[in-house]
């Protein structure tokens, strides 16, 4: 599974979208489970899949699906497989 | 917020004038009878009579149900009346805690707040021997919940987490099911939960509770008795992310001690009888806040682990 799809999973877990609802270009304002437990179940998320630990303020910070996956790539997850 | 003070049996005894109204739960009775009755102050049963407003000083006795009814009826009937909370049961933690939960139709309704703290509380040791066994490792079913699940909060901090393994090692050790520790053990880990949150035990009795007082057939279990039951896979499932072993071993608890002890709080016969009802719920409880703070992500797959009994 690429690291794209274990993002789709997770987002689509932690938010509980319908999986065809997903898009890379969703953003906080686009899902109404994305609320402060959403930014809590998320960090949790991404730590249990990609095992980065995310700062409270970078997961409060955090407003697209985008922002997640250059927060990830900096900390050297590759999205381009 | 500070905690409530803590007052022997004996000061609020001598304390208790004509302006004291004492408040308890029926099974409490006897023993209030015995200690108060001899005392100028008021003795009124709950729920089928309640003090008048204006009293100085309103010592509740009972469970949380009580405990959290007199903190909200202090509030709104008699906000000048002390509140002196006597638990005659562990596991809420309602004598600690400025959060009151109130049952509306087959709603919880939370309620938080400073003015909702008591402003002292009382233990009462002899009142440990009146609670049934059942009933007893029911609200240490509660009082492991709220210990565990603090702890793994991801709200929780290193400090507190510290702080709570140490909480957690003192329920370990061995003692009689109606131990009056347990009354302090309860308190304890309540108030160090308040600082993070709880997690998919609570969120699973909060959904569970309501649904299986509707149900004809099934098992008819309130908060603790659900606790009790849930605890322990719902430990083994978060065991099973490598996140909480790292953190259980960084503070000094040996999983394998805690699941032994958990392990023999579990029915398993009871457990069966909830799968159907955690089948029919699931969406709800992902739903739930509390499932929302729960150590390690809980998803939709999740059911699997329970309905499989994969933790056996």
């Amino acid at each position: 599974m690429s690291n794209l799809d274990k993002l789709k999973q997770l987002l689509v877990d932690v938010f509980l979208l319908a999986p065809e609802e997903f898009s890379i270009e969703l953003d906080r304002d686009s899902i109404e489970t994305w609320d402060s437990l959403g930014t809590v179940s998320l960090a949790v998320g991404v730590h249990d899949v990609f095992g980065y630990h995310m700062r409270p303020e970078e997961a409060v910070a955090v407003r697209s699906v985008r922002e997640i996956i250059d927060i990830l790539e900096s900390k050297g997850v590759d999205f381009d497989e | 917020m500070n905690e409530p003070p803590i007052r022997t049996l004996e000061e609020i005894v001598e304390h208790a004038g004509s302006g004291t109204a004492v408040w308890h739960s029926r099974t409490v009775r006897q023993s209030v009878d015995e200690v108060f009755g001899p005392t100028p102050a008021t003795l009124c049963e709950w729920p089928d009579h309640e003090p008048d407003a204006g009293a100085d000083q309103l010592i509740a006795v009972g469970g949380g149900t009580l405990l959290d009814h007199a903190k909200i009826w202090r509030h709104e009937q008699s906000p000048t009346s002390e509140l002196v909370a006597v638990a005659s049961i562990w596991g809420s933690g309602a004598e600690v805690s400025p959060i009151a939960v109130q049952t509306v139709g087959r709603r919880k309704v939370i309620s938080c707040g400073a003015h909702l703290l008591p402003d002292a509380r009382a233990i009462w040791p002899k009142l440990a021997q009146t609670v049934p066994e059942s009933r007893a490792l029911d609200a240490s079913g509660d009082v492991w919940a709220h210990a565990l699940e603090g702890f793994l909060s991801p709200l929780a901090s290193d400090e507190l987490r510290l702080e709570i393994a140490r909480i957690i090692n003192d329920i370990l050790k061995p003692r009689p099911y109606n131990d009056p520790a347990w009354f302090d053990l309860g308190a304890r880990a309540c108030r160090a939960q308040s600082r993070s949150s709880v997690g998919l035990v609570h969120g699973m009795a909060h959904v569970l509770e309501p649904h299986l007082e509707d149900a004809p057939d099934g098992p008819h279990l309130g908060h603790a008795a659900l606790c009790r039951v849930l605890v322990w896979p719902v430990f083994k499932f978060n065991l099973a992310s490598p996140t909480t072993r790292s953190k259980l071993e960084a503070n000094g608890l040996e999983p394998e001690a805690l699941d032994e002890a958990l392990r023999s709080l579990h029915d398993p016969e009871l457990f069966d009888l909830l799968i159907p009802a955690l089948d029919a719920t699931w969406p709800e409880i992902l739903r739930d806040r509390c499932s929302r703070t729960n150590g390690v992500l809980v998803r939709p797959s999740s059911l699997g682990f329970f309905a499989q009994r994969e933790f056996q």
